[in-house]
């Protein structure tokens, strides 16, 4: 991996007048195996590097970024900052993020990881293609799955003082299958990143349910369209949860998009189920120990508790424009406080009921200013207590911040899948329209 | 940037070496350069610049990628020996001489991204942002981009040719914020084109800018759309994101040479309406799909994938033409030939088949007449995108624009409309086609990264779709 030296581009920028500078890099090894239907199909290996500069100059702020660093690039890049800080935003040294800041180190650098080779993955991968081809010969058409493993490291430097290094590994599957019968076909697809080493018994466990959830998306059934009380799983809860703390970031609420730019009170905005703090401590590859701007992200702060907003979220740059100090919550990991009831025990308590697994298309379905969301979901039709069947073709929508008011219920289940330690929730309505 | 041609015949044998029978190597730098203002104030001005090298290798249908974000031969060599180690065998084929094949110079009539100073570029901006400003005391955010890049790219492969290419491409953005009783709504105008800054004189921004305001004032008086099946006319230009996302990917070849897309096995087979023609064309004037060559080195071409409902082709590359002609043997060599059209976002990604310029050609009726023929639907006229399945060609997209037609008129504006359907069915259901034909920039996600395309179509109706909202 590429190992830079940004001493004289630092002492470059210093003579040219610029008041602090901060450079960011990040270099990676990864290599990755798709296999199709038992054959290798794609293979790759690569060596990524990626660099930026943060600088100050005359009280404006610029960045400028590249794929690699040597010496013959300081003259591009000083005068691209210098172009950036001209027309920049107002800012002072002292909002750049200064040294000797204690950081919470999670390891997350395994050699296991780092050291296993590129047959080693193919070999594997081919084991788990075959096992998950013929758990369901009959029905399953394709089936493909990858698997990848990614060593990164990360360092920053600057003209303040800061000097941050790190080291990560990660080995992360993924499988999409179709399965067919008749003229129907479905398909289902998962992904999983993990810190260890997956094993073959590892990746069978994992693909293992979405192959029943796919099998099932066979006999999928219309319902009539309407409102229901929903049952919504981790994937949806996180998605709604970080559109939630998206409103409470400084930018947007400064920049007037923000709904809960006026919700600054003590009065609940979303129920008083819903809790929400930061969790910098877990052992996770989701877990962002460090904000935006490389400050330690303070471990279980409260954004939302009982429903009451409790902060805006502050980076540095909008600390300073605002006259204030960051709180660091910038990129943190969002942690639901869990209730006590399971998700059979949630089902069970249903009459009559629609458990969405998970939404899809949200860069179209999902506006993400007024939060209305009219998103395509994979969905589950719950009769007298039990998942009688997958429901056909079928879209959920509504209003993020409603819906969030309208929790009556969440569940004990803590899940890290998707991107923050969410639970999942019922929701008392939300309308689904199902094609007839 | 180019690589010394003995370093390249030595990297290209490296990759050989182990019995591959075609090797390539993609250098890429480009420079980009992106201005940003929101709430009236500059949010971003930011240069960078994109560099390194792909490394492909081809073993019959099998196939390894590599990059590294480096021009350095040693690296480039130690990449070639890595990726080479993922075949076992001799070498068969020898790299001796490397021949330049000429592209298409390019066009004169671009205006380079230098001819403005930033200033220049940023009083543009401001004219649309104090035009939404202007439109109404209910727009409470204007945000307006101008995104810059100049591409230049070095194709070398073992056939013994390398080809170059520059693509100069602009957009521009005007989006507008109207808030109203604790709900937001947004309208949006983001022309991009295949050129340099003639866009910005073609383009006045104040208009652009009161159009985004407008759109974004009137949808924040609209009622929700109302749910359930019904017929959907489909307005032109950005409309034609339809045919992109529930028919365009399942069209291409990286899906159907795999077996991965419903319409695998449909060639020369009805799958749509025989009232649709439709194409992918490299080739539109300033199109911001538009290229010269594509990143195999293959000119583009202008290609019919349906022609009166019946699929003529696919969109193919290099790797998907062998795959196709090894899985139909007895056909005309000539029936699976590339088209022009392997794209990829930049060298992080290996090449795959995309689309670039994609539409529905024009057919006979008139907007008027599809809406007069309408009793009870919806009409949508634009849309923030959309996404598909291709392997079960489930599609949905959100209409950012839609109109209630009652009795053949257009009556209320309504929003949050979001449709799914299966792609398949919507073709063989579109039962109207006018004659009005436009085409809108957009960019496209998919394996091989972000690429920039244009989707077109006239005015159609398609006869039943489900229509999702969460009005009454």
């Amino acid at each position: 991996m590429a190992n830079y030296n940004f001493e004289n581009i630092l002492k470059k920028l210093e003579e040219k007048g610029f008041e602090a500078v901060q450079i960011i890099s990040k270099t990676s090894e990864s290599m990755s195996c798709v296999i199709l239907n038992g054959r290798v199909d794609q293979t790759e290996i690569n060596e990524d590097s990626s660099v930026g500069f943060k600088a100050l100059k005359n009280g404006k702020k610029g960045t400028y970024s590249l794929d690699t660093y040597d010496e013959s690039f300081d003259e591009d890049i000083i005068l691209a900052l210098e172009d950036s800080c001209t027309f920049g935003k107002d800012y002072k040294k002292e909002y750049f993020t200064e040294g000797g800041l204690k950081y919470k180190r999670l390891k997350r650098y395994n050699k296991e990881i780092a050291d296993l080779d590129l047959e080693y993955i193919k070999t594997l991968n081919k084991e788990w293609n075959l096992k998950i081809s013929n758990s369901k010969k009959e029905i399953i058409k394709t089936v493909q799955t990858q698997i990848a493993t990614t060593v990164t490291n990360f360092e920053v430097v600057s003209s303040t003082g800061l000097n941050y290094t790190n080291k990560k590994s990660v080995m992360d599957a993924s499988f999409e299958i179709t399965v067919g019968q008749g003229d129907k076909i479905e398909s289902a697809y998962d992904f999983k990143s993990s810190l260890d080493v997956l094993t073959l018994n590892d990746l069978v466990n994992f693909s293992r349910k979405e192959i029943f959830l796919a099998v099932m998306s066979l006999n999928a059934q219309s319902i009539k369209s309407g409102e229901y009380k929903v049952l919504l799983g981790h994937q949806p809860t996180s998605v709604f949860i970080d559109s939630l703390v998206d409103h409470l970031d400084a930018k947007r609420i400064r920049e007037h998009r923000s709904l809960l730019e006026n919700c600054f009170t003590e009065e609940a905005v979303v129920s008083k189920k819903i809790t929400i703090t930061t969790d910098s401590s877990t052992l996770s590859p989701i877990t962002s120990t460090i904000d935006s701007d490389f400050r330690p992200i303070p471990d279980k702060k409260y954004l939302v508790k009982a429903g009451v907003l409790q902060t805006k979220v502050y980076n540095n740059e909008e600390a300073a424009l605002a006259e204030t100090t960051s709180n660091a919550l910038s990129g943190a990991t969002l942690k639901m406080k869990a209730g006590t009831k399971s998700i059979d025990e949630a089902i069970a308590s249903i009459k009559k009921g629609v458990y969405i697994k998970s939404i899809t298309g949200l860069h179209a379905s999902l506006d993400y200013d007024s939060l209305n969301f009219s998103s395509p979901c994979e969905a589950y039709f719950i009769k007298d207590g039990k998942i009688a069947h997958r429901i056909s073709l079928c879209m959920v929508s509504g209003n993020i911040i409603n819906a969030l008011n309208n929790v009556s219920e969440v569940l004990s289940e803590v899940s890290d899948h998707y991107g923050n330690f969410t639970v999942p929730m019922i929701v008392k309505s939300l309308k689904l329209t199902v094609q007839e | 940037m180019e690589l010394n041609i003995l370093n390249v015949k030595e990297i290209l044998n490296k990759a050989l070496k182990t019995g591959g029978d075609f090797a390539e190597i993609f250098v890429e730098d480009k420079k980009s350069f992106s201005l940003h203002i929101s709430n009236k104030q500059v949010e971003g001005c930011q240069h960078s610049r994109i560099g390194g090298v792909g490394i492909r290798i081809r073993k019959n249908t099998s196939e390894i990628y590599g990059f590294c974000a480096s021009y350095d031969p040693k690296e480039l060599l130690k990449l070639a020996a890595k990726l080479s180690s993922n075949f076992k065998g001799e070498q068969t084929k020898f790299v001796r001489d490397m021949t330049f094949v000429p592209t298409k110079e390019l066009d004169s009539s671009i205006i380079p991204h230098s001819k403005w100073s930033i200033q220049e570029k940023l009083d543009y901006l401001r004219k649309g942002e104090k035009a939404i400003y202007e439109y109404s005391n209910e727009i409470v955010n204007a945000s307006c981009s101008l995104s810059e890049s100049d591409q230049d790219i070095t194709i070398y492969n073992s056939n013994g040719k390398y080809y170059k290419d520059t693509r100069v491409r602009t957009r521009v953005g005007f989006v507008a914020l109207a808030s109203f009783e604790n709900t937001f709504e947004s309208g949006a105008e983001l022309p991009g084109i295949f050129g340099g800054l003639e866009l910005l004189e073609q383009n006045n921004p104040e208009e652009l800018g009161k159009k985004a305001a407008t759109t974004a004032v009137n949808l924040v008086h609209a009622p929700l759309c109302p749910s359930g099946e019904m017929p959907v006319i489909i307005g032109n230009a950005f409309g034609g994101v339809l045919f992109h996302e529930a028919c365009g990917h399942p069209l291409e070849a990286n899906a159907t040479a795999r077996g991965l897309s419903v319409f695998a096995n449909k060639l020369g087979k009805q799958i749509a309406s025989p009232l649709v023609n439709a194409f992918d064309d490299g080739t539109i004037a300033n199109g911001y799909g538009t290229l010269n060559i594509d990143d195999e080195g293959n000119p583009t071409t202008k290609n019919q994938l349906i022609k009166d409902g019946i699929c003529t082709n696919f969109m193919i590359d290099e790797l998907t033409s062998t795959m196709l002609k090894q899985k139909n043997p007895l056909s005309d060599p000539e029936r699976y030939k590339v088209t022009g059209c392997s794209r990829r976002e930049s060298y992080r990604y290996a090449p795959t088949t995309r689309m670039t310029n994609t539409y529905i050609d024009n057919g006979t009726s008139t907007k008027e007449e599809i809406i007069q023929n309408t009793k009870k639907g919806i009409y949508c006229v634009s849309f923030t995108g959309g996404q598909v399945d291709p392997s079960t060609c489930k599609f949905n997209f959100s209409a950012s624009e839609a109109y209630l037609i009652e009795d053949g008129k257009i009556t209320t504006l309504v929003r949050g409309a979001g449709i799914i359907g299966y792609g398949h069915e919507v073709l063989m259901n579109i039962d109207m086609i006018a004659n009005d034909l436009e085409i809108r920039a957009g960019m496209c996600g998919a394996s091989s990264g972000s690429c920039p395309v244009t989707v077109g179509q006239p005015t159609l109706r398609v006869s039943k779709l489900t229509v999702s909202g969460s009005g009454n």
